[in-house]
């Protein structure tokens, strides 16, 4: 019996044994992984290009996916640790910030140019002016709820003293309300805007108030001076973590920011664009034709310039003046000086 | 310290940012424009689907209400109409295997019969119902007798106490979407009913209750179905569920959209597989889509444990709106059009860490008789 009981002892130390070897042996040869959430959004396209173009893996990086049609949920996902990194809006990030969360900007990406959002007008009326909009019905995305963009018009508007009469139109259907006779104007982010445009079914009205290529909501930021002759609008396509995981992973934290570089620097390569956008559509496609797609993610793209440095550096002015805007909205709890929300383990600001 | 220009558009207010600006149109929600196939117009789109009782007397428990609605985010004064070659169906299981024993099949024409006088501009289309059992149910060129026939936009009396609305309506869907989208946090000083004010296309069904079978237990999805040519179409729709004809010449019918339960597809899905969820029977859910599901519960969870989410996946697969007939609905039994779906769902998947949008209830007040949704805006 003893003897049995020895036999059985050694040989399941032998299994134990062998499966901890084993185990090391994986841990040393396999990447070393890390998770990360995304949400249907071109703010997600450097994850998604870093992964399906290999950047990832070239920094010896390997990534599980966990997929969200809402910005919300990745917060959550990465707030209560489900995952370990994560793409969302800045405005929810920084509100998150506010309210005591130690979240960290990893990596940016991505900064707006003019013509992301702008007024645009029926193709057979005249309004060339704000002042021509004085009692015109004009559609905005959203009347009640935050909708930056149209926030910025709205009081851009405002200024003016101009009177409208506001109406709810979501950005997609745009095209039908202007046929419909539903708006006579309207505030219309990309690519709705530059499709209806191509379209024929409206125009951009560039009263110079509203700023370069009359997009008031990156003219209400204005131009960032990031030190040399370029300037910047601002930060954005965020991929935020936790510090701790800064802390705990410093070095898997600094490969991933350098394989969003990598993906950064991908996108800017034009010989990439068809590439790019067939990776937009793969993980962003909505409601439309393929030939829908192509357009609207070309449009998307056109808009976005796609900085990012791998030491670390973001537009932390950019993100400064996002704090600010959204502090005047009382959509922050507190002031923010948000150098501490992009301090990283390998960055100074 | 902070430039002071940029200070003052702080104080201002003027905001920008939507970051990059999505490429995902406004509306993604119950089933709203859930779907990346290519082409699928807005009438062809499920929105929501309902199945509830008129009430809790005892009267009232001898019907099902069921609701199909299509067209997201409708603005006020558009007048869209249904497709006149999509099938829409609600299909009901009735033996709890997820596979369909009757389907009620809706389908609409806008030719005018030399019967009629109406004006050529009369913008109402026909609409007729027919009822398929059994092996019908399941094959979509299954025969069907006709239970209703009639036209959109008006109360239609089907035959077996049956009672038909097809047409523009309120949208009885609540939720704050931007907040979702993570343009603000839950229930901050920004919340608000997006669908507040706009409309859909529903149909209304009603049943007396023991026409839906024997057992009070049954389950309720909603597809629709559009005719493609059957030549170079073949790699367009990924995935199982496809309603193949035999013969090649023949146009077939693929499923476009499918949804039973609120959300399943929109948040527990990834996007590659979208498509393949649309074009899917719920029977095969668990094996093709549970591994998607339990990933996304798991990074929900605050515990992630991964036991709960394959539960949870195991009772949310395969898509179906469960109904106990026999006792009054609410969510999860059943849905009815006030049912606080999003709060429920938010709770469940995220085991009480998101409570909900506190959006709490419809812009407008239902109707208490048939159809029971508000009137179009």
């Amino acid at each position: 019996m003893g003897r049995a009981i020895r036999i059985v002892s050694l040989a399941l130390a032998i299994v134990i044994a062998g499966s901890a070897m084993l185990l090391v042996a994986s841990r040393l040869s396999s990447p070393e992984s890390v998770s990360i959430a995304t949400y249907r959004h071109s703010g997600s396209l450097p994850v998604w290009v870093a992964r399906d173009v290999g950047f990832f893996a070239g920094r010896g990086i390997g990534v599980k996916l966990v997929e969200f049609s809402g910005g919300a949920l990745a917060a959550h996902a990465l707030l209560t640790g489900g995952v370990e990194a994560a793409t969302f809006p800045s405005v929810l990030a920084l509100q998150k910030v506010s309210a005591g969360a130690s979240l960290r900007l990893l990596h940016a990406t991505a900064d707006l140019l003019p013509g992301t959002s702008q007024l645009l007008a029926r193709a057979d009326l005249n309004i060339r002016s704000l002042e021509d909009l004085q009692d015109r019905t004009v559609g905005f995305e959203a009347l009640e709820s935050a909708c930056s963009p149209c926030e910025a018009f709205r009081q851009a508007i405002d200024r003016v003293g101009v009177r409208i009469v506001p109406v709810a139109v979501p950005d997609y259907k745009i095209a039908d309300a202007f046929r419909a006779g539903t708006v006579e104007a309207a505030v219309v982010s990309q690519p709705f805007n530059s499709l209806a445009v191509e379209d024929g079914v409206a125009y951009v009205v560039r009263d110079p108030r509203l700023g370069p290529g009359g997009d008031a909501a990156v003219a209400a930021f204005g131009s960032v001076a990031n030190g040399s002759s370029d300037s910047e609008w601002l930060a954005s396509a965020g991929l935020w973590a936790e510090e701790a995981f800064l802390k705990t992973r410093p070095a898997v934290a600094r490969k991933v920011s350098l394989a969003l570089a990598d993906a950064a620097a991908w996108l800017r390569d034009p010989g990439n664009g068809q590439a790019a956008r067939d990776i937009l559509i793969r993980y962003a496609g909505g409601l439309g034709t393929m030939e829908f797609f192509h357009r609207a993610s070309a449009a998307v793209l056109s808009t976005t310039t796609w900085r990012s440095y791998p030491d670390g550096y973001t537009d932390w002015q950019g993100l400064q003046a996002q704090a600010d805007a959204y502090e005047g909205m009382r959509l922050l709890d507190s002031p923010l000086d948000v150098r501490a929300v992009v301090s990283t383990p390998w960055f100074e600001p | 310290m902070r430039p002071k220009a940029r200070h003052a558009l702080g104080v201002a207010g003027v905001v920008a940012v939507l970051l990059v600006v999505s490429l995902v149109p406004l509306g993604r929600t119950a089933d709203h424009l859930d779907q990346p196939f290519p082409g699928l117009p807005p009438e062809n789109d499920i929105t929501d689907v309902y199945a509830f009782h008129p009430g809790t007397s005892e009267q009232d428990l001898g019907k099902v209400v069921l609701v199909l609605n299509v067209h997201p985010l409708t603005m006020p004064g558009m007048s869209p109409r249904f497709s006149t070659d999509a099938r829409y169906l609600i299909k009901v299981d009735t033996n709890g295997d997820a596979v369909a024993d009757i389907a009620y099949r809706f389908t609409f024409d806008d030719d005018d019969d030399d019967d009629d006088d109406d004006d050529d501009d009369d913008e109402r289309q026909r609409v007729r119902v027919e009822t398929l059992r059994g092996r019908n149910a399941r094959n979509s060129d299954g025969s069907g007798r006709t239970s209703a026939r009639g036209w959109t936009e008006s109360i239609v009396r089907g035959t077996g106490n049956s009672w038909l609305f097809a047409g523009l309506r309120d949208d009885p869907f609540f939720f704050d979407l931007l907040a979702f989208r993570g343009l603000h946090s839950f229930c901050d000083g920004q919340t608000a009913d997006t669908f507040k004010g706009f409309n859909v296309m529903s149909i209304v069904w009603q049943v007396p209750t023991r026409s839906l079978g024997k057992s009070a237990n049954i389950g309720v999805w909603a597809t629709i179905e559009m005719p493609m040519p059957d030549d170079d179409d073949d790699d367009r729709v990924p995935g199982p569920g496809l309603t193949d004809d035999d013969d090649d010449d023949d146009e077939r019918f693929v499923q476009l959209d499918r949804m039973g339960r609120p959300a399943i597809n929109t948040v527990l899905i990834s996007t590659g597989n979208k498509a393949a969820f649309n074009a899917g029977a719920p029977k095969d859910d668990p094996a093709n889509f549970k591994s998607d599901v339990v990933a996304h519960l798991i990074a929900l969870d605050p515990m992630h444990r991964p036991a709960r989410a394959d539960f949870l996946a195991s009772i949310l697969l395969p898509d179906v709106l469960t109904f106990d007939t026999s006792a009054p609905s609410a969510f999860l039994n059943g849905r009815g059009l006030s049912d606080d779906v999003i709060d429920a769902e938010l709770s469940l998947l995220t085991d009480g860490a998101l409570p909900g949008d506190c959006v709490d209830g419809n812009d407008v007040a239902f109707l208490g008789a048939f159809p029971y949704l508000a009137p179009p805006h």
